[in-house]
């Protein structure tokens, strides 16, 4: 057998273009479908942890899917917002802890999630450096956010201007970087975070300009009686909030009518639960009421009815690739009947012969298994690191 | 491995016995028939003939390869017809060297690699001289001057320099008998005298018999006896095989 394995080592080395070939047809054949399957099992436990962890999401009437997707991913916000009113409502209910998520801003690309100081308690998020959100105008920053855009605490961050030929639009915002997450492998990894009042500042609900009760540039005064100065567009809003201008932001008009993209509420209870989600039953209702993790599980069985029709493409060129295989032999036979016949004169046995090309075949097979355990291991190993860089 | 049958005598004297063989390829009309055919320890036996005589059939039945339908050859003292697959297969990796025209040396291994061939393929062969395998492989090298050559590979070396490696490849094992078939037919003429001159000088050192098939009536002379296959076959045999006093 030693004898066998060594000629058959040698004929593979030999014919090194042949056996690689060989080597490469099985290795892609069968990595596809298992990286597929590892990345797919690893995508549905990410998807499902993060629904099951949310019991209940409350957003303007729509797409229950762009609601769910938004609420966990801050994925594009939905058409309609709904006012912060209902989180006030749904607090007084004392049926959940109502945390809001306003997310209609980017900073670098990433988003900036208004909310309040229960999202991070919820989602059991910890500052691995600085501190938590404490001041108007301050951001956490996940830490994919840190290590991309190289924030440390103290750095600053500006929000993207929505349109960059709009010049009446609205003014990106330069944030204080207060503290950096610690690595959650979720979405939280890429998001900037902010107190939901800096979010309505970014969206231009509040403001902070310089004092202009005792301003005597009448170009920057329209108007002004006992009560009320009535500014000209001559005054700047600052871009920045800062120990020294802090005071002057104020909001117009009453948070009740503020704007959130979705309210994600917490529950004790699955009566709570039901008892929260019969308040939004009836057809006059603006809102919706939806569970997460019913949305996500009917997206995953899509998603796995696609992959179905992947598997069935996967076997066929699975048996492509073993008949292509045994082409291959036979030709190989074929075209070494000298060769065996030889072996066979001078004393190997015809067993021996068949045995000498199936231990061929067995080395190529070998290898090709080695390297397909190697990638399905590095592919496990950096599953959620290929999920966040591919979603 | 019993190379000695039991209750059937032979003449151990002769390398190769034939009585009354008769052998006949499936959905063929060519027939071989010999009566008695005998080849003496160390003898240089030639074969002539025109091509499709049946000298390549009588070398593999020689060698085991091929079985008689009828009629028993012996090979080294041992009944070829009467032992199984297996035994003929060790009595052919361990008793004769095997060299063939076209060489058959695999491409893939070295020159080493492929005279040490016959132990790796067949456990039961070993070196006679339970000598390092390499050593044996070498000292043969050197013997027919390509020791320098050890590590090329067959395609590297020209057509006199592959059949002295095989050449070397049938001698490793140190066999009673070697069967060479047109062994210089791929040769040029300045490589087939030099070919020849080898297999004697080899065969003779070691006292081993040698039968060669041919075509080449210019090589005849060096041979012992030599069995014009065309004539052998038409009378009566063994009186028409062409001796030549040693």
């Amino acid at each position: 057998m030693k004898g066998i394995l060594f000629l058959a080592w040698r004929y593979v080395c030999f014919h090194k273009t042949k056996t690689l070939i060989l080597i490469a047809c099985i290795f892609l054949t069968a990595i596809l479908p298992i990286a597929i399957r590892v990345l797919l099992s690893r995508f549905e436990n990410s998807l499902v942890q993060r629904a099951d962890a949310t019991p209940a999401m409350i957003g303007a009437k729509g797409s229950s899917l762009d609601l769910t997707l938004h609420g966990l991913y801050f994925d594009r916000p939905p058409t309609q917002t709904l006012p912060y009113a209902e989180v006030k409502r749904i607090r007084a209910t004392g049926l959940a802890d109502p945390v809001p998520v306003y997310s209609a801003f980017q900073a670098a690309s990433f988003p900036i999630v208004g909310t309040s100081l229960n999202y991070f308690d919820q989602r059991h998020l910890r500052i691995q450096t600085g501190q938590s959100l404490t001041t108007l105008g301050d951001c956490v920053v996940g830490i994919e956010v840190a290590n991309s855009l190289q924030l440390k605490p103290g750095d600053s961050l500006l929000s993207d201007r929505e349109n960059i030929l709009d010049i009446a639009g609205k003014y990106p915002l330069k944030m204080n970087v207060a503290g950096i997450l610690q690595t959650t492998g979720t979405p939280d990894d890429k998001a900037v975070f902010v107190d939901l009042k800096t979010a309505w500042v970014i969206d231009g609900y509040g403001h902070g300009h310089q004092e202009l009760q005792n301003e005597t540039d009448e170009a920057k005064v329209i108007s002004r009686d006992n009560n009320q100065v009535v500014a000209s567009a001559a005054v700047l809003p600052y871009t920045e909030i800062t120990e020294q201008n802090i005071d002057s932001f104020h909001f117009h008009g009453s948070d009740d009518d503020f704007p959130v993209s979705a309210i994600l509420a917490f529950t004790d209870s699955e009566k709570d639960n039901t008892i929260l989600e019969g308040q939004y039953g009836g057809s006059d209702s603006d809102l919706q009421f939806v569970r997460p993790s019913l949305v996500v599980r009917e997206l995953i069985s899509v998603m796995f009815r696609i992959k179905r029709f992947f598997d069935a493409n996967a076997t066929l060129i699975g048996v492509s690739t073993l008949l292509l295989l045994i082409l291959v032999m036979l030709l190989s036979a074929k075209l070494r009947t000298s060769e065996m016949e030889t072996l066979f004169k001078i004393g190997c046995g015809r067993g021996t012969v068949i045995w000498l090309q199936a231990a061929e075949l067995m080395i190529v097979v070998a290898v090709a298994g080695c390297l397909i355990a190697t990638a399905a291991w590095a592919v496990n190993f950096y599953a959620d690191d290929l999920l966040r860089w591919w979603i | 491995m019993s190379l000695r049958p039991h209750g059937v005598q032979y003449d151990t004297g002769q390398m190769i016995q034939a009585r009354n063989i008769t052998f006949r390829y499936p959905a063929s009309s060519f027939r071989l028939a010999i009566d008695e055919l005998a080849v003496a320890p160390a003898e240089k036996l030639a074969i002539v003939g025109p091509s499709g005589s049946g000298k390549t059939t009588l070398l593999n039945l020689m060698a085991g390869i091929l079985i008689p339908d009828h009629g028993e050859i012996s090979i080294a003292g041992t009944p070829a017809s009467s032992l199984n697959d297996r035994d003929r297969r060790n009595l052919r990796a361990s008793k004769i060297g095997m060299v063939f025209q076209q060489f058959e040396l695999l491409d893939y291994l070295t020159v080493i690699e492929n005279i040490r061939l016959p132990f790796r393929i067949n456990p039961s062969t070993q070196d006679p001289q339970h000598k390092n395998e390499n050593d044996s492989a070498n000292e043969l090298l050197e013997s027919v001057g390509l020791a320098s050559f050890a590590n090329r590979y067959p395609a590297q070396l020209s057509r006199g320099e592959q059949q002295r490696v095989a050449i070397c490849r049938a001698l490793i094992t140190q066999p009673q008998l070697i069967l060479a078939d047109e062994p210089t037919g791929n040769l040029d003429p300045g490589n087939k005298r030099n070919i020849m001159e080898l297999l004697f000088r080899e065969t003779e050192s070691r006292n081993q018999t040698l039968i060669v098939v041919t075509h080449d009536q210019s090589l005849l002379n060096d041979f012992d006896r030599v069995i014009d296959f065309e004539t052998f076959l038409q009378t009566d045999q063994p009186a028409q095989s062409k001796s030549r006093s040693s």
